[in-house]
């Protein structure tokens, strides 16, 4: 039998709409509880409001934080890129001179221009609205890191290293372990300790070399901690001129920095 | 007249014909293309590190060569169809070789992106997660709605010229008289044909016009929709598509020169062609000239220090060399060659061409590599240099696209042949008869197909076949991709507190004395709730009265007995912090609580009131509802 060409035509289209119609479909039927999760809602009332406070006046500049996360993520290397030595920056201390360090983790912003890039919502909210990456689906296109402005978001150039027991690891979003090749990294707040009742591994870092400058909670609560002690975020925070970074664009990030108090630490 | 006969042998024998030339043209073309996927295997394999690409200069040579061929596309339909459009009769011999140049040129850039991925083996989920928030996902539908438009639109025209084959070249092989025969769809060049395809192509002008506009628009959105610096500009889509007609222009002139010289097109393609698209050239040209001054000088007047970061790494630090190059030889000279009418050679205009191309190449390049490299916050500068594979693979990319023309101008006639022969007709040239009937056949009579039922009901069935196929491959392409539903799923459950700790146990006694503000608790407090514990931080500012019940609901996140919370901390503002929701107000006595109900769904959630006094600010966590614990707040008494 021989299909004439009109036929052809109008079968190729109908499989397009069949296609169309399908993934309408697939778009339409009920979520179930673990899809709800997975879709990029913007911060909703009555959930967790994680929140960091950053006091630079407290900061030397000795980037145990940056060690803490190197081991507790096993952070992969940054492959050569001239300005970070060794291994991705996720949380990354610049010497500014007499205007002391700056500390940048991810901002986690509430609005986060990283999320609202992903073509294939690989970049989501957690439930407690932590900016995830979800590696199984990220296709490696990079928008995210072009459009973050923060520059808070590292690539895997290569295969990264892995250890025998992180390659044995189910992979979870809340580590991004076992590390892998082509898709971007980025800081997570240790959302796995944070689920645990921890404070990220940077937070108790900090507080462990005696710098007590990160604190980590919850706004709703209005209290924060470094792993050792428990603050009221208002107190802390009161009369600091505190500011968050490039609040201005309306990302809405959720790390509140202290500025030094009038003078250089040391 | 002589002049004006058509010599069809120029057009047809290149067809029937190659010579030693075209095979080494075509041989090393495939061997750049061979080598260019010997570098793609090494970094499918390797990682894209093998790039020059890095975290901050996260985009490179893939990119700037997808936006420079996009924009090369333009040339194409854009030009072709405003001509059409506008009647602008010396258009004819050249719009076949515009409309080819644009289906290659997309052709070759919807792979770019590609070879850009991290993960190329999960381009399903392009389709299956599609997101139409992001840029790519726009990029994705206007670059297919853009090809398919330009395929039809270099298609139509090509009708009639393929039915000429068909009867013409009684030479050919039997697959090209096959495909001849296959694609004129039968044409014969009767009336109705004529004017159904002239209709055809006439709205088919129309259409592409806009979706050509859109397409670069939504290139340059990729971009724009981010924060960073030069980027995130409302010129930027205006911009793109004008330098993009430009690089167009400036590609149909080296592709119509290329063709004129192989293929001795001379008679067809004349000086003035070159010249048109040059005054064309030259108005883009002013406009590019103006746009670019615009941007510049908006960022540099205001002063913001990133745009005065980006402005100096163009105007003198390590791209100024391209900078420069850009303006002076990629704008200011081209427009120069066009305007100075000693210079109005073919040769000249050639050269105009080609800087015009290299320096929108140049444009290409300092509109993505400086923009990402400059600094979001106090970081070093980013730095970038392609590597030897991003190198081959562009090359290999620009070879598939010269390859793709060649062998189109060796299967189809690159000048359309009978629009010009109409022309010719038009002019009322004697001589042309013998031409256009030579290529339109004698008009014979109409065989349209007859519709019965029978080839009715073959139609739906197969359209009902191909719609299942359609929904089959579909619904099996989302069972096969990547469950990340599973994954997603270990990052969900309970959210536990990491406050499991408010400070030191201690007695309420002690909390008083040692608190820096007047510790209250409650007189009043419902069902069984008893006082459990009491927690002071370490520095008296923050007191917790924990009281457990074992009627309520306990909060999980204190354990698994308190019900309970009071927590109270030293507030010297005594007003609600700007960052908590205020949307949730009550008002009792004078005195503004804010309220959230426990949530009941299994999320747990649990009910809070805070409100303000003197000195103090609280915070009562628990299961009831709001009017229960605006009862024990009402209760308080200072100890």
């Amino acid at each position: 039998m021989s299909v004439s060409r009109r036929e052809l035509l109008a079968a190729g289209a109908s499989a397009a709409v069949g296609v169309a119609v399908a993934s309408a479909f697939d778009r339409l039927r009920p979520l179930s509880a673990q899809e709800e999760a997975q879709l990029t809602a913007p911060s909703q009332e009555g959930k967790r409001r994680w929140v960091w406070v950053i006091d630079l006046d407290r900061c030397n500049g000795c980037r145990k934080c940056t060690e803490a996360c190197y081991a507790e993520m096993h952070v992969p290397p940054a492959w050569g890129e001239p300005e970070y030595q060794g291994r991705q920056p996720w949380i990354q201390v610049f010497d500014q001179g007499p205007e002391g360090f700056l500390v940048t983790p991810c901002q986690n912003c509430q609005d986060a221009p990283c999320a609202k890039v992903c073509p294939v919502g690989a970049t989501y909210y957690s439930e407690d609205h932590i900016v995830l990456i979800d590696q199984d689906r990220c296709i490696g296109c990079r928008i995210c890191m072009a459009a973050c402005p923060y520059e808070r978001r590292f690539f895997n150039w290569f295969d990264p290293p892995v250890s025998d027991n992180d390659s044995k690891a189910a992979y979870s979003p809340d580590t991004n372990i076992p590390h892998r090749r082509g898709v971007v990294e980025k800081c997570i707040w240790c959302r796995h300790r944070v689920k645990e009742g921890r404070v990220p591994a940077c937070v108790e870092a900090c507080a462990e070399a005696g710098m007590k400058a990160l604190w980590f909670g919850d706004a709703a609560e209005d209290a924060v901690s470094d792993g050792q002690d428990v603050m009221a975020l208002s107190s802390i925070i009161r009369g600091r001129g505190g500011y968050r970074l490039k609040d201005e664009l309306g990302t809405k990030p959720s790390i509140i920095y202290l500025p030094l108090r009038g003078g250089v630490t040391q | 007249m002589a002049s004006s006969k058509l010599n069809l042998d120029a057009i047809f024998a290149p067809l029937l014909w190659s010579g030693t030339r075209y095979y080494l043209l075509v041989s090393s073309l495939l061997a750049v293309i061979g080598f260019g996927a010997y570098a793609y295997y090494v970094q499918l394999t390797t990682g894209l590190g093998v790039t020059g690409m890095r975290s901050v200069v996260s985009w490179g040579f893939y990119i700037i060569n997808f936006v420079f061929m996009i924009g090369i596309s333009h040339a194409g339909t854009l030009i072709s169809a405003i001509l059409r459009v506008a009647n602008a009769d010396w258009r004819k011999p050249i719009t076949r070789m515009a409309e080819s140049i644009t289906v290659m040129a997309i052709l070759v850039a919807a792979f770019l992106p590609l070879l850009d991925l991290g993960r190329p083996d999960r381009i399903a989920n392009v389709f299956l997660f599609a997101r139409l928030q992001s840029p790519l996902t726009w990029d994705f539908i206007s670059i297919g709605t853009y090809l398919i438009g330009s395929i039809i639109y270099l298609y139509l025209p090509l009708i009639p010229d393929l039915a000429a084959c068909r009867d013409s070249l009684q030479g050919a092989s039997g697959l090209r008289r096959w495909l001849y025969t296959k694609l004129s769809l039968g044409w014969t060049g009767t009336e109705e044909q004529e004017h159904r395809l002239k209709r055809a192509i006439k709205v088919m002008a129309i259409i592409i016009i806009p979706v050509a506009v859109s397409v670069h628009s939504v290139v340059s959105w990729d971009f724009a929709m981010t924060l960073r610096v030069e980027w995130h500009n409302a010129l930027f889509a205006p911009y793109f598509v004008t330098g993009a007609i430009f690089s167009g222009i400036a590609t149909i002139m080296l592709v119509m020169a290329a063709f004129r010289r192989a293929y001795h097109l001379e008679q067809f393609i004349q000086l003035k062609h070159f010249l048109y698209l040059g005054y064309i050239m030259l108005v883009v040209d002013v406009a590019m000239i103006y746009f670019t001054i615009s941007e510049f000088l908006v960022a540099g007047y205001g002063g913001e220090v990133l745009d005065t970061t980006y402005l100096f790494l163009l105007l003198w630090g390590p791209y100024a060399p391209l900078f420069w190059f850009q303006i002076v030889g990629g704008l200011i000279v081209p427009a120069a060659i066009v305007a100075v009418p000693r210079m109005r050679k073919i040769k000249w205009l050639v050269v105009a061409a080609l800087l015009v191309d290299m320096g929108m190449w140049a444009e290409r390049f300092l509109i993505i590599v400086p923009a990402m490299a400059t600094p979001q916050l106090p970081y070093q500068l980013g730095t970038y240099w392609p590597t030897w594979v991003e190198v081959s693979i562009v090359s290999a990319t620009l070879s598939a696209f010269a390859l793709l023309l060649v062998v189109f101008g060796k299967v189809f006639p690159v000048v359309s042949l009978w629009e010009v022969a109409e022309r010719e007709t038009s002019l009322g040239q004697e001589g042309s008869h013998e031409a256009e009937a030579h290529i339109l056949p004698v008009p014979s009579a109409p065989s349209l197909p007859s519709s019965t039922r029978r080839s009715f009901v073959r139609t739906s069935a197969l359209s009902v076949v191909g719609f299942a196929l359609g929904w089959a491959a579909y619904t099996y392409a989302l069972k096969a991709a990547p469950h990340t539903a599973e994954a997603r799923g270990t990052s969900s459950g309970a959210i536990g507190i990491p406050l499991s700790n408010l400070g030191e146990v201690t007695s309420l006694e002690a909390a008083r004395s040692k608190a820096t503000f007047p510790v209250s608790a409650p007189k009043w407090l419902p069902d069984d709730a008893s006082l459990q514990e009491v927690r002071i931080s370490e520095d008296g500012r923050l007191v917790a009265l924990l009281y457990a019940s074992l009627r309520l609901q306990p909060l999980p996140i204190y354990g698994e007995r308190i019900a309970l919370a009071i927590i109270q901390s030293e507030d010297v503002d005594g007003g609600p912090p700007a960052y908590l929701p205020r949307d949730n107000i009550v008002n009792l006595d004078g005195q503004a609580y804010l309220a959230r109900e426990p949530a009941s769904s299994v999320s747990g959630e649990p009910g809070r009131l805070q409100w303000w006094t003197k000195r103090t600010r609280h915070t009562i966590l628990s299961p009831l509802p709001s009017s229960e614990m605006i009862k024990v707040a009402r209760s308080m008494e200072v100890l």
